[in-house]
């Protein structure tokens, strides 16, 4: 019976620990915005914070992306960056797998949990009309991003009180500019490495891809979309095996999706047949390993760090929540590609981008109406559509030279 | 000795047997797990636990473990696991929209048509060839899971039959629960059938020399999750409002995680209960609910979760062996 005894006394143990651990300013789910900001501006900083407390404190809801990879880790630190200076606190629910259910079972402990709003990405590509029902029947604002919407569902979307808008990315001009990329390098027999077909994203990728095929005269010889492949390393490496026994006419390399998770393997596979110099590698996506792969010659292009859907999301909550909307409608925003082609350039993108941030906090203050009266939509559409790596550079300065 | 109170003559005051209560704990062991779970994160949320947006929350999470585990608990009772079962809920949930399409009554039928299909092979080769079930229904998964990509061609998801999404609600989940418990719980607890799969789990030879048709219970009990495999398929589809090869995705582990919180022997037995499907997919779903309430890092909910579940695992094992001894 002691014994019986002492094992409930430990359980309720445990768990009281877990929740006491846990209360008021978690580290993880209070943002820390202090690596965002360029070096001379803490005064400045120090003032901004003040004043944002006129903002209205809110709770941001999130999916939690897992492990941190160059695809989704700056969307995150780019929001938990302006935390403090535009006032809420992060809250992340772990979905149990991948499937449907799970995804709207994580929204809705999200929303029980307090959140006051969510910024949802393209997890909830299959659902977001469910949880804009949930959303709706919660009193719960959210946004997406990343998200290919189609016509028909913008429209239905439009129609539900709680649904703020979302931001998308001009997929079908990516897979252009990939494509222009390898033919103006010379490639004419290119074998593809890319998300499952079907998707929105993938199927604007294919269209823009297959005009760049048209213009310069490429074939694509072989596809690999199977994403227990795809998804690691090791599936990369033995993808580009395949290819190369199959089509050694193969002249590059097209990775339209999953570069994050599979390019390591890519990279390492056309080393070890010794093909590295005469089959490039184009790739959608950031990989973080990317600044070493163009300093060895192991990846020429790189179209990606479109990862600032989230935060022009949290321009958009945080007027909303603030009562003073930027618009009257649900915004389609457009998220902006950067095209990387050197090493210079990967490495100022490892700098501003994954050291720090593309913008600081007193920046992104500018356009919330509470704290800046002269905000206007206009001036987001603006911000959306100056965003590149120049304008970072301006913004921010050179990165330090070694 | 018989689990009954003894008393003594010209007493009185009434004496247990020696483990009396250990044995009582380990029966009321899921309802007890539940409710410690229920009431530290109760008081850890100042209450916001228990608002009625938030039950219904953790209700509406709960549905779908609370169906799929009374199906396989046929399966479980044998102490046997079907590994397929996430793979075969993408497969009808995938080919029952194809066939369907916007017909709800043909998407009803094709869709648990295919679960019982895929039920019915794992059946067969279970009770005809010896195979163990863990590598014969992973098997089964691979073989499944390779051809969900090849099946679902340039799609990478499908839109639900109408129909059927119209369906979902809060009436349609209680309606599923009842028929779902009420069917299950009078066949599980009150027929032959029921006791065979319990007796199932002492192996084949004792179950013979019982009189137990062994390969018509084995067969049927991968039948009955095939056929489960289908309702959830259905259930998510109407759910989700789409279907895809990731629909019913890591469905089997989650139930086992859901049934070790409930005290779920994994060996089967008698003491595989109704109530431990219940209680845990509740608990499972409000430990889940309260971490996330409270703000837990995600990566401290795993561990938790880890945790909590060895703990249950080992000293339910423990306390049963010791229970069963007395």
């Amino acid at each position: 019976m002691k014994k019986v005894l002492c094992m409930i006394l430990a359980l309720c143990m445990l768990l009281t620990l877990a929740a006491c651990g846990s209360g008021g300013s978690s580290d993880s789910t209070v943002a820390a915005a202090t690596n965002g900001t360029a070096a001379g501006t803490s005064e400045t900083k120090q003032e901004t914070n003040a004043e944002s407390k006129e903002l209205v404190k809110w709770t941001l809801g999130c999916l939690d992306p897992g492990a941190w990879n160059a695809a989704y880790g700056p969307v995150y630190d780019q929001l938990e960056a302006l935390a403090d200076d535009l006032n809420y606190e992060i809250i992340y629910a772990t979905r149990a797998g991948s499937s449907t259910d799970d995804t709207l079972a994580a929204v809705q402990n999200l929303i029980v949990s307090g959140a006051d709003a969510l910024i949802l990405g393209n997890d909830v590509l299959m659902c977001y009309m469910q949880v804009a029902d949930i959303c709706e029947d919660a009193g719960v604002y959210w946004t997406m991003y990343w998200a290919g919407v189609t016509e028909e569902d913008r429209e239905t979307l439009n129609g539900y009180k709680y649904y703020v808008g979302a931001t998308y990315e001009d997929e079908e001009d990516a897979g252009y500019r990939q494509g222009k990329a390898a033919g103006e390098a010379g490639c004419k027999n290119l074998c593809l490495i890319g998300a499952p077909d079907g998707l929105d994203f993938t199927i604007r990728r294919n269209k823009g891809l297959e005009r760049a095929c048209e213009e310069y005269g490429m074939t694509i010889l072989a596809e690999e979309r199977d994403i227990t492949l795809t998804g690691s390393a090791s599936g990369g490496m033995d993808i580009v095996n395949r290819f190369l026994a199959t089509y050694p006419e193969c002249d590059g390399i097209i990775i339209q999706g999953r570069t994050h998770s599979c390019l390591a393997g890519v990279v390492n596979g056309l080393a070890d047949a010794g093909r590295t110099e005469d089959i490039p590698i184009f790739a959608i996506d950031c990989n973080i390993n990317q600044t070493e792969y163009f300093e060895n010659g192991q990846e020429a292009y790189v179209i990606g760090g479109h990862h600032l859907g989230g935060m022009y999301g949290a321009i958009l909550l945080t007027n909303v929540l603030n009562g003073t909307p930027l618009t009257d409608e649900k915004p389609y925003l457009l998220n902006s590609y950067v095209e990387l082609t050197s090493y210079e350039q990967c490495k100022e993108w490892a700098y501003h981008i994954w050291d720090n941030d593309a913008y600081t906090g007193e920046e992104i203050l500018q356009y919330i109406k509470a704290y800046n009266p002269e905000a206007t939509y206009e001036d987001l559409v603006e911000l959306t559509q100056s965003y590149s790596l120049e304008d970072i550079i301006a913004r921010h300065g050179n990165a330090p030279t070694e | 000795m018989p689990n009954m109170r003894i008393k003594p003559a010209g007493s009185a005051r009434e004496t247990h047997y020696k483990g009396y209560w250990l044995t009582k704990f380990v029966d009321f062991f899921p309802f007890l797990g539940f409710l410690a779970i229920v009431l530290v994160f109760g008081i850890a949320t100042k209450g916001r636990m228990f608002s009625w947006f938030n039950i219904k929350t953790i209700w509406k999470q709960s549905f779908l473990y609370i169906v799929g585990g009374l199906g396989v608990i046929f399966c479980y009772a044998q102490g046997v696991h079907d590994f397929s079962l996430a793979s075969n809920i993408a497969l009808s949930a995938i080919l029952g929209n194809m066939i369907g399409g916007d017909s709800v009554v043909l998407t009803i039928i094709a869709t648990l048509a295919v679960g019982a299909a895929v039920g019915t092979l794992n059946g067969f080769l279970y009770a005809t060839t010896g195979l163990s079930d863990f590598i014969l229904t992973l098997c089964v998964n691979y073989l499944i899971s390779g051809s969900l990509v090849t099946l679902m061609g340039d799609n990478a998801y499908l839109p639900g039959c109408p129909g059927l999404i119209g369906l979902n609600g809060q009436t349609f989940e209680t309606i599923v629960i009842l028929i779902a418990t009420v069917a299950i719980t009078y066949v599980f607890n009150y027929t032959k059938y029921g006791r065979h799969c319990k007796a199932l789990s002492a192996g084949s030879v004792a179950a013979v020399q019982c009189g137990v048709n062994v390969r018509a219970v084995k067969f049927s009990a991968f039948l009955i999750a095939g056929i489960t495999a289908g309702v959830i398929a259905l259930l998510s589809s109407i759910r989700a409002g789409t279907v895809s090869s990731g629909t019913g995705s890591m469905f089997h582990f989650n139930i086992m995680i859901c049934m070790i919180l409930g005290g779920m022997p994994l060996t089967g037995g008698k003491d595989a209960r109704i109530v431990n499907v219940f209680f845990g997919a509740l608990g499972c779903m409000a430990l889940t609910n309260g971490m996330v309430m409270l703000g837990l890092p995600s990566r401290m909910q795993d561990v938790v979760k880890g945790v909590v579940f060895i703990i249950v695992a080992v000293g339910m094992t423990r306390l049963r062996d010791k229970a069963n001894a007395i």
